[in-house]
């Protein structure tokens, strides 16, 4: 325990030059052969170069990984979503409102009532020919919820 | 050896860590000496001092890339050289205690400064301990209590009470007149 303030002076930490030239001088070794030097140094390097190779190589891996993983992402937000009912509903929307209904069968079934000019894509079930039977099957899909309509599937 | 490089330890460490192979041959031959000494002194023989020194820097160039240096090298280096140096005594020696470890010397033993080594080596160990790191390692009294783990100002109370009891050796006192 320091009780006296002069143990605190750095002077008291000084020792005679010649004392400690000789306590230096009693601990002094041989030189470190020059190749224990050099293998150590070799081994060292390489050992660093290639964790620094291992480190790249996982850097780049996450990289690569993290921006795979964006683009499939982004695709699949991108594309769109077609849903059975989206598919019914373009095959039976034949007035283009999005949507199935009445609306749809009325306007193929005036149309063969009055000789109108048939579209083809009006086939719903395609048999090849335009008629009442298509009516049917759109009025049917029109007051089904699942899409499917019920004893009028496509044939 | 290479030429002389004047950056600091912190500014070698940050060359080796942004991939400068270089300065590892400039960080070793700064302390190569120092940390042969030191296990010199910690073991006693020169076979065990160089493996001690082998594996202290394979062990401080194996923290990089990464490795980040927050006190002096010498303070970093000092507890890692005695913690080899008492791995390498227990296998030469395995009943040997590895507190108070400090060969102080044992190869020197036919040489003339064995009566004065012997003269150092009375002094309890925690007093030498001080003594040889500021002497013979020249490391600071701040460096030494870091080093040591303990406060500098019982760095300055051993370090005080190691000089008085030297100073207090008739053999030595043709030094202090």
């Amino acid at each position: 325990m320091i009780d006296d303030s002069e143990k605190r002076r750095s002077d008291d930490f000084e020792l005679p030059p010649s004392l400690r030239d000789k306590i230096k001088a009693a601990h002094e070794v041989p030189p470190v052969p020059p190749d224990l030097s050099a293998r150590l140094l070799a081994s060292a390097k390489a050992s660093y170069a290639l964790r620094l190779r291992r480190r790249r190589i996982v850097r780049w891996s996450a990289l690569i990984g993290s921006a795979a993983a964006i683009i499939v992402l982004s695709l699949l937000l991108l594309i769109p979503n077609h849903s059975s009912t989206q598919h019914l509903a373009q095959i039976g929307d034949v007035n283009h409102d999005g949507r199935v209904d009445i609306l749809d069968a009325y306007v193929v079934a005036k149309a063969i009532s009055t000789g109108s000019k048939l579209d083809q894509a009006w086939d719903v079930n395609h048999d090849g020919v335009v008629d009442q039977k298509d009516v049917d099957w759109i009025a049917a899909a029109a007051v089904n919820v699942t899409g499917n309509p019920t004893g009028a599937s496509p044939q | 050896m290479t030429p002389t490089d004047r950056r600091s330890d912190q500014e070698l460490v940050a060359a080796i860590n942004a991939g400068d192979l270089s300065a590892f041959d400039a960080l070793y031959d700064r302390h190569r000496d120092w940390v042969a000494r030191l296990a010199m002194r910690f073991t006693g023989n020169s076979s065990d001092a160089l493996d001690v020194l082998q594996e202290t820097f394979t062990y401080l160039f194996g923290k990089f890339p990464g490795f980040v240096l927050s006190a002096k090298m010498t303070t970093f280096l000092y507890p890692v050289v005695r913690n080899l140096s008492i791995a390498a005594r227990k296998r030469r020696l395995p009943g040997l205690p590895a507190e108070g470890i400090d060969a102080a010397g044992q190869e020197l033993a036919s040489k003339d400064d064995d009566e004065f080594l012997s003269m150092i080596r009375k002094l309890p160990q925690i007093q030498r301990e001080v003594l040889l790191m500021r002497f013979v390692h020249d490391m600071s009294l701040a460096e030494i209590a870091v080093a040591l783990g303990i406060p500098e100002g019982t760095v300055k109370s051993r370090m005080h009470n190691a000089i008085e009891a030297l100073k207090g050796d008739e053999r030595l006192r043709k030094y202090f007149d």
